[in-house]
């Protein structure tokens, strides 16, 4: 696996394992000894980069007061100020995910609370965005004021960065090079997309990425109980993590099954993954149960879901923003149920054909093996999802950020997946969609304009290939982040089969 | 091999551990009643009333925290008869379709109407009807008094207001309340598994068969609002402000009915028509929101307001930093009669949950 002789890096976890595979072909226990042996021995407790550091977060902290996404921000509004009034958190609707960041947000209204802030600390009904919110659905009049929105997004900001540490550590430790973990802290810390993600629009799918890298990097490590915990909170935080449950059993299965005592250990490992995911589970679980709020969560998790869908976003369904296929749009409301039928047993076939990449990589390559299958797991159910946010884009991102970096491939998809996702984020309602808080907080601009501006581009005609404005700049922005996603793909099958056969 | 040589990842396994036992003993500890109690810390009480021949005067009493800053209170004339207990029936049955509502409309009314009434401890519960279960409760006319029906599709379903059908008037006519949102009552009659066409729409008549002629003014208009928030619409705080289908200012003199939304030249965001016993209370306009609408509805439900009879006042109040009793005079611009007045108070901060309502009688 990533071969550097003709890419002329070397990373030398890989190149270990993929020379004892050479050495004694068909012994799979050897490389994942060897593997284990490098992450355990191989680390040194090194400092992050102070600069890149200083820099990603003098960014974050300049973006976050006064620039938010405020059709989900006001969802975290309701959901702090629910804290902030002693409200259980799924009492009132609006709400819909799992509970590990509402439990964070109701935690920060608390206190907030304590602190002697009135609830005008979280935020404003500001009217005047109130044709904009009828005209687009995807806008708000809720404003998030300037501390709450700092104090949420530093803790996005708290995650970015555990993210960025782990990332450095473990590609220091796969190559041996502190140049490339640089990079590969950089690449992540300094991403824009990251930092859009977490700085402007307030996105938590921050939590997923980190939990689901500590889940891969546990199991990698042998320490299976706390990979379970990881998994399942990032699975009690946004569901989709539980797409990897197939292929995290199979690789912890997979990856003991020719070391001696092979079923008693795999049981054990086995065991110890799902105690400790159940465990985690059973602790997030607990205050719903301790509030009788479990049928709450789980009705307004799953059945306040259910609406005739749209499709399209950073997913295959990104081709009805060509103007030749914007007719899907309308087909697909229509069609719902063929629609969720169609792409959910999709979903299946690519969870389940990545399990079996997974199997077949890991006892060749333990670090290839679980990387590739989970970000291939998490990309394809994205890609294959009827409508895929951007920011989903961050379940797996750490990941390939390791994957990348440590790998010395993919490049250039890499670069097109931290940018395309931006210019499609801003595209949805317009550049200065983002600026509410900066128009009812300050005088630098009015809320009027940006109410207007907001309307204006939602409504605005096409220009090039698209069936609006909005349209022009999803088309090429979603086509080219499939595209990414689909050549790194290829890269490792070829990698794969440069590699091992 | 030594599970424990590869400690260089412990600080990750801690990591995880310290997010999973802080998050839930920190969500624990602030669910948990004393934090609870402390966060509602907001009460009202009336220390006097005077009633006279020359003026109405209450004083209240308001402890609180200091995180408490804003206290709207509201008051109103009522009428010598009693007040009932609402008990309220949300229609949401998702084979029959809607229109002008927002997708998340049918099932989202009922989740906000019933959690905004449960956190303000409103008894009884909120129930949610199907088509067949909104026919049951329109049929038994002997329990009309005291039951309102909430229907905010847009589109009344067939079995309860067709061509032929109509068991919506009787029952109002028997003391039942009906609540309306979505474009004008009575247009749409949806079929059960049928999108809607051409066929199912009643139009004009089939509102003036339910409100009378000259209530809805015809064409409705997607889109207008008011501008002018009404007496009711101020002392309660209310938002919903669309008059796309609003009922007109002057068929509400017309049948005593109250005006409790936002006007838009002779129009009304939200009306409340009495008819025999009963009434009709319309949102008249499209729901692109339940939340914000179903604050409003609780409030104007839980207040009594469609019991008024017409006057309201209103008195907003900021409150002080410290957490002393306040004493408050309000000489309230309207004389008591026989019924009383209904005294409101309310935290208007989004998402409060204070709310305090006291019939004074004379």
């Amino acid at each position: 696996m990533a071969h550097p002789a003709n890419r002329g890096s070397a990373e030398q976890a890989f190149r270990t394992a993929a020379e004892a595979l050479k050495a004694a072909s068909g012994v799979a226990q050897r490389a994942y000894l060897r593997t284990v042996e490098v992450l355990r021995a191989g680390a040194t407790h090194l400092q992050l980069p102070l600069g890149p550091l200083t820099a990603g977060l003098v960014v974050r902290l300049v973006l976050a007061p006064f620039a938010a996404w405020n059709y989900d921000d006001a969802v975290w509004f309701h959901t702090a100020l629910s804290g902030y009034y002693g409200v259980p958190l799924y009492q009132r609707p609006g709400f819909s995910y799992p509970p590990v960041w509402g439990y964070l947000l109701q935690i920060l209204g608390t206190v907030i609370h304590a602190s002697g802030f009135g609830p005008s600390f979280f935020g404003v009904v500001d009217h005047n965005f109130a044709p904009a919110a009828s005209v687009t659905s995807d806008y708000t009049d809720v404003v998030t004021a300037p501390g709450f929105n700092l104090l949420f997004k530093v803790a996005l900001f708290a995650f970015d960065l555990l993210t960025a540490a782990v990332i450095y550590r473990f590609v220091n430790q796969l190559t041996g090079k502190p140049k490339r973990a640089r990079l590969a802290f950089m690449a992540w810390f300094l991403n824009p997309f990251v930092i859009y993600e977490s700085a402007i629009h307030g996105a938590f799918d921050v939590i997923v990425g980190f939990a689901v890298l500590a889940t891969l990097i546990l199991i990698l490590i042998g320490r299976e109980y706390w990979a379970g915990a990881a998994w399942a909170i990032g699975i009690l935080t946004k569901l989709s993590p539980v797409t990897l449950g197939l292929e995290l059993v199979l690789a912890i299965a997979v990856m003991e099954n020719s070391i001696q005592q092979s079923t008693r250990f795999t049981v054990r490992r086995l065991a110890g993954f799902g105690l400790g995911a159940g465990v985690a589970m059973g602790c997030l679980v607990a205050p719903l149960v301790l509030q009788g709020s479990v049928q709450a969560m789980l009705h307004n998790v799953f059945a306040r879901a259910q609406t005739p869908i749209t499709i399209g976003g950073i997913s295959i369904s990104g081709l009805r923003y060509l103007k030749p296929f914007s007719g899907l749009l309308v087909w697909a409301f229509e069609n719902s149920g063929t629609v969720i039928q169609a792409t959910t047993t999709a979903q299946i076939v690519a969870i389940v054909l990545w399990a079996i990449w997974t199997v077949i990589m890991v006892r060749k390559d333990p670090v290839f093996g679980l990387f590739t299958g989970s970000i291939g797991t998490l990309a394809s159910f994205m890609l294959l999802s009827p409508i895929a946010n951007p920011q989903y884009i961050l379940w797996w991102l750490p990941a390939l950020t390791v994957f990348v970096f440590a790998s010395g491939r993919g490049y250039w998809p890499f670069a097109v997946i931290s940018l395309a996702p931006v210019f499609f984020s801003l595209a949805i309602l317009g550049p200065t969609a983002s600026l509410a808080p900066v128009a009812t907080y300050t005088h630098l601009i009015p809320a009027s304009v940006v109410n207007n501006e907001v309307i204006a581009w939602y409504t605005a005609p096409p220009r090039l290939w698209g069936a609006t404005l909005a349209d022009d700049v999803f088309a090429p922005a979603s086509l080219a982040t499939v595209a990414a996603i689909i050549s790194l793909f290829v890269v490792w099958i070829r990698l794969a089969r440069e590699e091992f056969w | 091999m030594d599970l424990r040589a590869g400690a260089q990842w412990t600080w990750l396994e801690t990591v995880v551990g310290a997010l999973l036992v802080g998050v839930v003993v920190a969500e624990i500890v602030i669910s948990s009643s004393p934090v609870e109690r402390a966060e509602q810390g907001l009460a009202v009480d009336v220390r006097s009333a005077s009633f006279t021949a020359q003026a109405s005067t209450i004083q209240l009493v308001i402890s609180h925290g200091s995180p408490h800053q804003e206290l709207d209170v509201a008051a109103f004339p009522l009428p010598a008869k009693s007040i009932p207990q609402l008990s309220m029936y949300v229609y949401d049955d998702s084979r029959f379709p809607a229109a002008d509502v927002a997708p998340t409309v049918p099932q989202g009314i009922f989740d906000h109407l019933s959690a905004e009434l449960a956190t303000r401890h409103h008894e009884p519960p909120v129930v949610a009807v199907s088509a067949e279960g909104l026919a049951g409760v329109l049929l038994d006319t002997a329990r009309a008094p005291g039951r309102v029906v909430v229907t905010m599709t847009g589109v009344l379903p067939a079995n309860v207001f067709s061509k032929d059908t109509d068991l919506v008037s009787p029952w109002v006519q028997a003391g039942g309340v009906a609540v309306w949102g979505g474009g004008a009552i009575g247009y749409w009659s949806g079929r059960n598994g049928q999108p809607l066409s051409s066929d199912d729409a009643l139009g004009e008549a089939g509102t003036q068969r339910l409100l009378g002629s000259n209530v809805v003014q015809y064409p409705t208009t997607f889109g207008r609002l008011g501008d002018v928030p009404s007496a009711f619409a101020s002392a309660l705080d209310v938002t919903y402000n669309f008059t796309g289908a609003g009922v007109l200012l002057g068929s509400i003199t017309a049948h005593a009915g109250l005006d409790l939304g936002w006007d838009s030249g002779q129009l009304t965001s939200i009306a409340y028509l009495p008819r025999g016993s009963g009434g009709f209370l319309i949102f008249g306009g499209e729901i692109p929101d339940e939340g914000s609408v179903s604050v409003d509805l609780a409030r104007i439900l839980m207040s009594g307001a469609i019991f008024g009879m017409g006057q309201a006042a209103s008195k907003h109040l900021t409150l002080a930093g410290s957490a002393t009793p306040e004493t408050v005079d309000w000489k309230l611009p309207f004389l008591a009669p026989n019924g009383g007045i209904m005294l409101v108070a309310f935290d208007p901060s989004p998402d409060a949950l204070y709310f305090f309502k006291r019939q004074i009688k004379p």
